[in-house]
């Protein structure tokens, strides 16, 4: 997912522009769906995020500032609605695991493999990586983390994924 | 293993169709207008500084470190009204090698202006004589220039041996209305490229074009510097700017520190290999030896890249003088190593306040001082840290400071070793076939 293109396309958007909006959710929606997924583990609940989550680029799509990264104000916009969904199970004492997926939910090898052996903070990397195509500078610009730390935690969470499918593959 | 990885979880989310809902469909966009135009957010806290930095005054006198490299660069050719000038542009066009940089285009192809988009930008266009060289040119030949720039202050790795994971990548976008040319963006394409196979660089460029209906009212947005980290942080979050930015200078001049502890050491294991190698031929021809020739190439970058003397691996191995002062500084480097190795654990952990005290820093600007690697940029840097001591205002202009020292710095560094090691065979265009076939890019 190009920056110029998302940034084009949300200043696009913040102007009104509907097929824009169109190009720009087709574009990111499978980013968005992954992002997602990796905080609630769950395909229906990832599904209304996604949805949730360009509801509200329409609504606030004026607040958008044109000359920054609209990939990390709409990843924003996504994580701030996950967060929302968790304190809501929490307090409802309901997990993933309980909820009912349709029945027609497509199921994922390659993503729940990533959302089930890696941290929160290697999943958010690894998807921004690999998902969103940031390179490791901008993670940790928009992290606040040290470049260091940002290609030591990718380091690891690859070789976590590494090591699962070897191991996989024993088994 | 990570290609493979990735490839099937890309195949896994491209499978999904996730259509848009009715709700979000018939959900209207809340346009920006007068009413609703966002009001930047702004902190009325008056800039203060964390106590450990404080704390560190004196240590903080002592501390070195440079800007990162990153890859990625940017041009834009544009056919829009310049409200400056009243310029036509006529499309955008993006190169992303690491410093991103904006080129407006006039009606006639030529560069009408140039915008740095990011940090390397800004270091990349620094000199004004090069800036002023690529204004009024056209197209292709400004996106020569640039890369050529880029290449000579160390952004385009010139040992890459264009394998599937170490190659060099340029990406070149156009954006632009319906005039947008499919041929022009090839022709420049084909300019890039053929420039580094000529220097015996791999590098791949890729290339795409984006025509926008609106791009009459996103051109204001490309054509600007947009708002650096550097002056979001300290507008915004100027509590943190001190910390956030030493640790990042501090592990860009760690990481070439040791590079350049790294290169040395192997130059010395090869010395030592070579020596023992009582059959190779190596007295005779350097060309003999795969030793040797790896030698060759470590003792030129090592020359170019560090005004050491001793350049050449005949020059190395015959000139008593050169080779005394090699082993004199190899007392030096070996000297290091237990450092050297203990430096190198806390860069892959990364830097942080909490594994980056005093005594580690002390280390590091020992370090750093024996191997004689960034005097300037030491002394740079402390002027930074001191003006961080005085106020948020101090620091923004002595950051500036400090990155342009280190795009002189670069310049002054990579120039020479780029003219030495790009004089080297070019690539034909049969190996430029393979290469992409290496890379997975041929279609």
């Amino acid at each position: 997912m190009e920056k110029k293109t998302l940034d084009a396309l949300t200043i696009a958007v913040s102007q009104g522009d509907e097929s824009a909006f169109e190009t720009l959710y087709e574009k990111t929606k499978r980013g968005v769906f992954a992002f997602a997924y990796s905080y609630l583990r769950n395909y229906a609940d990832a599904e209304d995020a996604l949805q949730e989550t360009f509801i509200t680029i329409k609504q606030k799509a004026y607040l958008y500032k044109p000359q920054t990264d609209a990939r990390a104000w709409i990843l924003q916009i996504t994580k701030n609605l996950c967060l929302d969904e968790l304190r809501k199970r929490k307090r409802r004492q309901e997990s993933a695991i309980e909820r009912e997926e349709p029945c027609v939910a497509p199921t994922f090898s390659y993503l729940d493999e990533l959302t089930n052996i890696l941290s929160e903070k290697e999943k958010e990397i690894v998807i921004l990586h690999a998902v969103w195509d940031y390179k490791h500078r901008e993670i940790a610009k928009m992290k606040d983390l040290p470049l260091g730390t940002v290609t030591w935690i990718y380091n690891t969470a690859l070789k976590k994924l590494r090591e699962a499918r070897e191991k996989e593959k024993e088994d | 293993m990570k290609d493979d990885f990735f490839k099937k979880l890309d195949q896994e989310l491209n499978a999904l169709e996730l259509p848009m809902s009715e709700k979000l469909k018939n959900t209207p966009i809340q346009a920006r207008s007068e009413e609703n135009e966002a009001q930047p957010v702004r902190s009325n806290r008056q800039p203060t500084f964390p106590a450990w930095l404080k704390a560190h005054r004196v240590w903080v006198t002592a501390a070195a470190c440079s800007l990162a490299v990153v890859f990625i660069g940017g041009i834009t050719l544009s056919s829009l009204p310049n409200p400056e000038n009243q310029t036509e542009y006529s499309s955008y066009l993006y190169l992303d090698i690491n410093p991103s940089v904006a080129v407006l285009l006039d009606g006639n192809g030529k560069v009408a202006k140039l915008v740095s988009r990011n940090e390397d930008g800004d270091r990349l266009l620094k000199d004004s004589t090069f800036k002023n060289e690529v204004l009024g040119a056209d197209a292709s030949v400004a996106v020569k220039q640039l890369a050529d720039r880029a290449a000579k202050m160390g952004y385009i790795d010139l040992l890459s041996d264009g394998s599937n994971g170490d190659f060099n990548e340029i990406r070149l976008s156009l954006f632009g209305n319906s005039t947008v040319s499919k041929e022009r963006l090839t022709e420049l394409q084909s300019v890039v490229t053929d420039y580094f196979c000529e220097r015996g660089v791999f590098v791949y460029v890729d290339v795409s074009q984006t025509v926008l209906e609106d791009f009459k009212e996103n051109i204001e947005a490309f054509s600007v510097r947009p708002e650096s980290y550097l002056d979001y942080t300290v507008t915004q979050e100027s509590e943190s700017i001190s910390e956030t930015f030493f640790f990042e200078y501090a592990e860009d001049l760690l990481k070439e520190t040791l590079e350049k502890y790294d290169l040395y050491t192997q130059i010395s294991t090869l010395e030592t290999q070579i020596e023992a190698d009582t059959g190779s031929s190596y007295w005779l021809s350097s060309t003999e030896s795969e030793d040797a020739k790896t030698m060759t190439v470590a003792l030129e970058k090592f020359y170019h890249l560090y005004d050491e003397d001793f350049k050449k691996a005949d020059n190395f191995i015959d000139n008593l003088a050169i080779k005394q002062n090699f082993f004199l500084l190899e007392s030096v480097y070996h000297s290091q190593a237990e450092i050297a190795e203990e430096l190198r654990l806390l860069l892959q952990n990364g830097l942080t306040r909490e594994n980056f005290t005093l005594s580690e820093f002390a280390k590091f600007s020992l370090f750093s001082t024996v191997l004689g690697y960034g005097e300037d940029l030491f002394s740079s840097l402390s002027t930074l840290f001191n003006a961080i001591e005085e106020n948020a205002s101090n620091a923004h202009v002595a950051i500036k400071e400090y990155g342009d020292a280190y795009a002189d710095d670069l310049y002054a560094r990579h120039e020479k070793y780029f003219n030495a090691i790009s004089q080297n065979n070019g690539i034909d265009s049969n190996a430029y076939q393979e290469f992409l076939d290496r890379i997975g890019k041929n279609n």
